[in-house]
């Protein structure tokens, strides 16, 4: 369902009306929307339910909950930290670690290493995806590292540092409050292209959106990159 | 927000995270900043979802959604409304993937010639827009409000009764039940047999 128009950003409504805003106060009397949108902020400070979850489930998701956020927060980047990578597009790609290593007195050896983790390989995505996984239980991969956005004429380049063993990347572009704006983009190579006559529903020229980078191999999910500003064309 | 008066706000707990992404003090902070709302969150997605599995996935994807996207907040805002925005978003998104349900308190002389619930015929209307012009005119600010979250964010009768704390015995549901009646003279009456 699409938004409406005329009612303030969800994300700022509430203080807004708090602060008393008379254009705010004067649109929520008429807008039901508005008026259910403060209501639900308002039990949701209030913490309160019923059904009421049980207090070994309360402990048991506050666990799991601090588990999760400390994985988050220790393992991958910080939020906001678009890799200051001084690389851009227009540069010369760097010489990776793994061309060096591939120089023809290793390859041999390295034939008999690709067996063996091609078999590994197969082994680890044909086990059952376990729920623990969606619940971040298992060991992240590296994180996927941002590039700075290059704007053009009427297109912006989004860009990021490839990731082992990545054969596509999803990238799903985002409004500022995190509500996904269309389908994840699918890519093979680790960049996209974002024209000013394919814009997402809704999205205006100079907006300002965030985008995220899932790398995958196959239909697993690798890593995740934080979520990065860019200007839409 | 506070949460005592020798703890930091939640204000300036964000400007600890920002001022030095990635450092020992911002990732406390980021803690803190999180555990304030981490059951907040789990208990909202609980009262909608009614499932405590489904519950604690919804809630971890928002926090950690939250987190990696804190470059989105705008501090003009509280992050409270920004989070819950967040929250509130993907509880939604996983309600309308669910088959919609007939309310089984429903009067079938409620009901359209056709056997359809007014309240289903409005929350398949595709533009906001055209749902709150359906309902502003015709019906009470109450009556709006309950609609609104019964038809559009689905959530649970009783959830409705507790977070626009109607007091009346019949509380939401009685609620809707009025706000039924007038939906459909709008939309036609089954008597008339359309």
């Amino acid at each position: 369902m699409t938004r409406s128009q005329g009612c303030p950003a969800e994300s700022a409504l509430p203080a807004r009306f708090d602060a008393g805003e008379p254009e705010v106060l004067a649109h929520v009397q008429g807008c039901p929307r508005c008026r259910a949108l403060i209501a639900q902020h308002r039990a949701f400070l209030e913490n309160e339910a019923n059904p009421a979850p049980t207090p070994a489930q309360l402990a048991a998701a506050d666990a799991a909950l601090a588990a999760a956020l400390e994985r988050e927060m220790s393992g991958g980047r910080a939020p906001q930290q678009v890799t200051a990578s001084p690389r851009s597009l227009a540069d010369p790609p760097r010489a990776s670690w793994w061309q060096a290593l591939f120089a023809p007195a290793l390859r041999p050896a390295w034939g008999f290493a690709a067996v063996l983790v091609v078999a590994g390989g197969l082994y680890a995505t044909l086990r059952p995806v376990e729920r623990a996984e969606v619940r971040g239980d298992a060991t992240q991969a590296e994180v996927v590292t941002t590039l700075a956005p290059v704007a053009g004429d009427g297109v912006v380049t989004l860009a990021w540092e490839p990731v082992a063993g990545a054969d596509g990347y999803d990238v799903v572009l985002l409004a500022t409050d995190l509500s996904e704006l269309g389908a994840p983009l699918h890519v093979r190579e680790p960049r996209l292209e974002l024209r000013r006559d394919a814009l997402p529903a809704g999205v205006t020229s100079g907006a300002k959106l965030l985008w995220q980078v899932t790398a995958r191999i196959g239909e697993r999910e690798l890593s995740h990159s934080v979520a990065a500003e860019c200007v839409a064309p | 927000m506070s949460t005592g008066s020798e703890s930091r706000t939640d204000t300036e707990l964000l400007r600890e995270i920002r001022r030095e992404p990635g450092s020992p003090g911002a990732l406390a902070a980021g803690s803190e900043l999180f555990g304030r709302y981490r059951l907040k969150t789990y208990q909202w997605c609980f009262r909608v979802v009614r499932d405590h599995d489904t519950a604690l996935d919804l809630a971890q994807d928002a926090l950690l959604s939250a987190w990696r996207g804190l470059a989105g907040f705008d501090e003009r805002s509280q992050f409270s409304s920004w989070l819950f925005a967040i929250v509130r978003n993907r509880c939604l998104t996983a309600v309308r993937k669910r088959v919609n349900v007939r309310d089984e308190s429903v009067d079938p002389d409620d009901l359209l010639a056709d056997g359809r619930d007014p309240l289903d015929v409005l929350a398949d209307r595709q533009e906001e827009g055209a749902v709150l012009e359906a309902i502003r005119d015709d019906l009470e600010p109450l009556e709006q409000e309950a609609l609104w979250l019964r038809a559009v964010e689905r959530m649970p009768v009783d959830e409705i009764t507790r977070v626009l704390r109607i007091r009346s015995a019949s509380g939401a549901r009685g609620v809707l039940q009025s706000a039924r009646r007038k939906l459909k003279a709008r939309f036609g009456s089954r008597r008339e047999g359309m």
